[in-house]
């Protein structure tokens, strides 16, 4: 009961806040804290139900952006089409990287993800003729649906918020199903998980996957909203960004990397003001939050909620006991 | 008639053979008690015919089919249940979590079952739900089906184990020294614990250094010492067999 107030409220919110910021600039922002969503709940399914850090997310991100993009561009495809295939081609890769990593675990998990993400970065930086290589992909089409064209950072907050709410509701259909549930008990023990029937190459391999698919979808969303990308983004800065998102907004729970996302994406702008320290204070910020909230921020808000709760449950029962005596 | 048929299993480790050519039965509806010293190769015994370790030659026959050289997770899915010598559990998940993701290989609903919320998937949710508690019952737990697990006392925590294999509906268990480190009450109430999952049709192996716990409720006993088989039969013989007197306390010396 809770949960779907807390949802309703959330998306009431979501769908009114293009009324209430009038600053483009802000749209803009908001339109990449809900690429952020859709990167971070697909990679929170590997780091925090299946329990294994990657480095390598931004890759599929990077491999939809320029599979819709080159894909529309070139060969005239669909937009809509272009972005599926593209979700399909990173969701194709995610399967052969898992399938590659099923061996290794913790560090050794980090290392080869880190080592998969710049291989697909010097590919797309030296096939020139085919990426445009450093250059990067210019004049993407936008998006497009039924003929009409996306073109203000409205519609696409739209847009991102429809895909963002469908891949929120994915993945929590996920964690709440058997799939989700061996996804926690690999993290928690693997051997019992094995002993119990739960294999770690198929379910990290079903998690990579879908979070692959997803990362291939924000990629596509990106591509076509700014019509031009880069082999920037497969940066290291990206990648651990996308991390942070997940770990300091709360991992192996929906709600905190949607936070994380949005935070993150805010605050370095809020620092504007202090420009010069900007980095410093983000820094420090970072350090704070990882040895003060290791779980993160979303368990700190629901245990406040809970508390809350409990007092207002406790008055109200003194004050009925007190009216009977 | 036997369930499992374990045939030469032998296992080498570079030039050290830690379980040498050993041969037993595991009856239907027994239980068969596994015992010797330590480094005796009880608990490799054990790893390699729930398939978490490899041997190096032998046979493990399940209801009379090969299973030795298979992976861990499909004798799993086989019927064949086990727990760890140490403590293993689904530490940062409930009690009542524990046992319904144990039930893993019950449950048919895939993801799109959840996701479109079907029939199927809500019959199965609040049947997996039912038969935890049921399984919680047995052991005695059930009271604590929301605390989570790492906040259980020792004693609780095998029991929980013990749930965790028995979740997946299993015709074999292997326990690993399920009553180390349990105070004398709780080992007394294991024991009534392992003949009432024997009632329920299950064979059970089990390690045990108890050797009240292990006499009193095996049917059979094996005792391995430098992973040969020493002997085998009923408690009463094993105890009185002099090889295993002198495997645990050492010859006599002349005095």
């Amino acid at each position: 009961m809770d949960k779907k107030i807390t949802v309703t409220v959330a998306l009431v919110v979501a769908i009114v806040l293009p009324f209430l910021i009038r600053s483009e600039y802000y749209m803009h922002i908001l339109v990449l804290a809900l690429m952020y969503v859709m990167l971070t709940q697909g990679l929170n399914l590997l780091v925090g139900y299946v329990g294994q850090l990657s480095l390598g997310h931004h890759t599929f991100m990077a491999l939809g952006a320029y599979s819709s993009a080159l894909l529309s561009l070139k060969l005239g495809i669909p937009v809509i089409l272009s972005m599926l295939i593209g979700a399909l081609i990173a969701a194709f890769l995610g399967y052969l990287m898992s399938k590659l990593t099923f061996r290794v675990r913790g560090s050794y998990f980090v290392i080869l993800t880190t080592a998969f993400s710049e291989i697909a970065r010097l590919v797309i930086n030296n096939s020139t003729d085919i990426t445009g290589g450093p250059m990067g992909v210019r004049n993407i089409p936008s998006f497009s649906i039924f003929g009409y064209v996306l073109k203000s950072k409205t519609s696409y907050y739209y847009l991102g918020l429809v895909l963002s709410v469908i891949i929120i509701y994915v993945c929590d259909r996920i964690v709440d199903s058997k799939t989700g549930r061996a996804f926690a008990a690999l993290r928690e023990e693997e051997g019992l998980a094995n002993s119990v029937g739960i294999s770690y190459a198929r379910f990290a391999m079903v998690a990579v996957v879908v979070g692959a698919f997803f990362a291939g979808i924000a990629g596509g969303y990106y591509a076509h909203y700014t019509n031009f990308i880069s082999p920037d983004l497969l940066s290291f800065n990206n990648t651990l960004t996308i991390l942070l998102m997940v770990v300091i907004g709360g991992k192996g729970t929906i709600f905190g990397p949607i936070l994380g996302s949005v935070i993150f994406s805010f605050v370095p702008e809020l620092l504007r003001a202090v420009d010069n320290y900007r980095l410093p204070i983000y820094g420090i910020v970072l350090m704070v939050s990882a040895l003060f909230m290791p779980k993160g921020i979303a368990p700190i808000l629901s245990n406040l909620y809970n508390d809350a709760k409990k007092k207002y449950r406790k008055n109200k029962l003194n004050r009925s006991e007190g009216g009977i005596s | 008639m036997a369930i499992l048929e374990v045939r030469g299993l032998t296992k080498e480790f570079g030039g050290l053979t830690a379980v040498n050519n050993v041969s037993f039965d595991l009856h239907e509806n027994e239980i068969l008690g596994l015992i010797g010293p330590n480094g005796a190769g009880k608990t490799t015994t054990f790893n390699m015919i729930a398939g978490s370790l490899a041997a190096t030659r032998g046979s493990v026959k399940y209801n009379g089919v090969e299973i030795l050289g298979k992976k861990s997770t499909e004798i799993a899915n086989l019927g064949i249940a086990r727990t760890f010598q140490i403590t293993a559990i689904f530490h940062g998940l409930t009690v009542l979590q524990n046992v319904v993701v144990s039930t893993h290989r019950l449950q048919s609903a895939n993801i799109l079952d959840s996701l479109f919320y079907t029939k199927r998937y809500r019959e199965e949710e609040a049947a997996i739900r039912e038969k935890a508690m049921d399984v919680l019952e047995f052991v005695g737990i059930a009271h604590l089906a929301d605390v989570v697990a790492s906040n259980l006392p020792y004693g609780q925590q095998r029991l929980l184990e013990v749930a965790i294999a028995l979740a997946t509906e299993p015709q074999v268990v292997l326990f690993d020294e399920p009553a180390a480190g349990l105070n004398p009450e709780e080992t007394r109430m294991f024991d009534n614990l392992v003949c009432r999952i024997r009632d329920r049709d299950i064979s059970i192996l089990m390690i045990e250094h108890n050797m009240r716990l292990v006499m009193g409720i095996s049917d059979r006993i094996i005792c391995l010492n430098y992973g040969t088989l020493l002997a085998e039969g009923s408690p009463e013989e094993v105890s009185s067999n002099p090889l295993v007197i002198e495997a645990y306390l050492g010859k006599g010396g002349e005095e």
